[in-house]
């Protein structure tokens, strides 16, 4: 049973607390005038019911003459022809196109690129270190295209904290331009801004994210930007620091 | 009302133009009639646009009819109807019908002119008598002109009407009865002189 019970309630919870949050002050006697209410609909709808199963009744209904006097136009004899036109066209149109450039253009301002978290950059940082050793510890070490450098086992570790400094660093900026770039090169919205637009704009704020991916991911010949193919971050990051741990 | 066989509907599902064409041709009438009767004459220009605009809409969603739900295809169509009337109305903040003034005695003179000079008087009367429903629809709410007009002149059971208009049967019994209870005294004059 997945019914609700006051028992199953928080300890620390009190009924009362709800009206004091409420902000609409709700009169004591709201949910015994709502039970009436009802009471009175319903009883209301019943006795309706009675009467209309009722023959006699029934049979005092409206005459059929005085209905057919009410005559609906006829349609005109190209309205099949023209609604199945119509309705190929909008079968044919794709459904990304129904949202409009400046529409379009507010939803990509309001965007906000997901961040890499450094705790994943760390745990797959942790987890190529693994991999690398694994590899070096195997009896037949997959053989390597580049030429290992020279390095004294002293010096590797240092090499190896140099190298991912840089490429932290690398990833930062790239991270940064390409936000900037996808924002169209303005700095992006205060988040009181981003509330105050979602309040006053018809997408809800649980579906915008759903909107511009859809519309990202939708191919858009007629934008001279459609060619900006970027790459996931958090895969570049990944594959250039598999690159420097195979080199190294 | 008969249903749509169910082969040509998974047909237009799956995109036939033939198939749609057929639906189209089934469903043109009774559709046009349930905008103009709930809309009213004021709108008469509009009748066929917004007829256009619910089969518009019933073909991007045909793909989500599904006939294993136990719903006619033609009820799921009235659906359409009604959501695409009540935005219409609602877009221009108005209520559903003209409210054209009567004389009190409800004796106004309709609005027989020139072209209606050679119409037979059986016509004529039909006019009258139409104009005269339609005043008496505009007396309803939206609801209760909705359900008295799929009741009584699109042949939906209860149990459609109840799902077109997201209620249960009793609320549309009720509705029904207080649609006709309101008609039948609006309309007493003829509805004594038709019985």
């Amino acid at each position: 049973m997945n019914d609700f019970r006051l028992d199953d309630m928080d300890d620390d919870f009190r009924p009362e607390d709800f009206s004091a949050t409420s902000p609409i002050p709700v009169s004591s006697d709201f949910v015994a005038r709502t039970l009436a209410r009802i009471r009175e609909d319903r009883e209301r709808i019943a006795k309706d019911v009675d009467q209309l199963e009722d023959p006699v009744l029934l049979d005092a209904s409206i005459p059929q003459r005085l209905l057919n006097a009410y005559q609906a136009p006829e349609p005109s004899e190209e309205f099949v022809e023209s609604t199945l036109d119509r309705v190929l066209r909008d079968r044919r149109r794709p459904r990304h196109r129904e949202l409009d450039d400046a529409t379009l253009e507010r939803l990509l301002a309001e965007y906000t690129p997901p961040r890499i978290s450094t705790d994943f950059v760390e745990r797959t940082l942790a987890a190529l270190s693994a991999d690398s050793t694994r590899h070096e510890l195997s009896p037949n070490p997959v053989p390597h295209t580049r030429r290992p450098r020279n390095l004294s086992p002293a010096s590797r570790p240092r090499a190896r904290g140099m190298s991912r400094r840089w490429l932290f660093a690398a990833a930062g900026l790239l991270f940064g331009l390409s936000a900037f770039f996808l924002r169209g090169g303005e700095t992006p919205p205060t988040r009181a801004k981003i509330l105050a637009d979602l309040a006053s704009s018809s997408p809800a704020p649980s579906t915008l994210h759903a909107q511009v991916s859809r519309e990202l991911r939708a191919p858009r010949i007629d934008r001279p930007d459609s060619d900006l193919d970027l790459m996931p971050l958090d895969g570049l990051l990944v594959l250039a620091e598999g690159l420097g741990g195979r080199g190294e | 009302m008969n249903d749509i066989d169910p082969k040509i509907v998974a047909s237009a599902q799956r995109g036939d133009e033939d198939a749609m064409r057929s639906i189209l041709e089934s469903l043109h009438r009774p559709v046009i009639a349930t905008v103009y009767r709930f809309v009213g004459s004021r709108f008469r220009a509009d009748v066929e646009d917004l007829a256009q605009e619910v089969f518009v809409k019933i073909f991007r969603a045909i793909e989500r009819f599904d006939p294993e739900r136990g719903v006619k295809f033609t009820t799921w169509i009235y659906t359409f109807v009604r959501n695409h009337c009540f935005d219409f109305l609602k877009r221009r903040r108005l209520p559903a019908i003209s409210m054209t003034v009567s004389d009190e005695d409800g004796d106004r003179s309709m609005d027989v002119e020139d072209g209606h000079g050679s119409q037979p008087i059986e016509d004529i009367e039909n006019t009258e008598l139409g104009t005269k429903i339609e005043e008496a629809l505009a007396t309803l709410g939206p609801d209760q002109r909705l359900t008295f007009v799929l009741r009584e002149y699109e042949g939906l059971d209860y149990a459609e009407i109840a799902e077109v208009t997201g209620v249960s049967e009793g609320t549309v019994k009720s509705r029904l009865h207080r649609a006709k209870e309101a008609l039948r005294d609006r309309l007493s004059r003829y509805v004594g002189s038709s019985t």
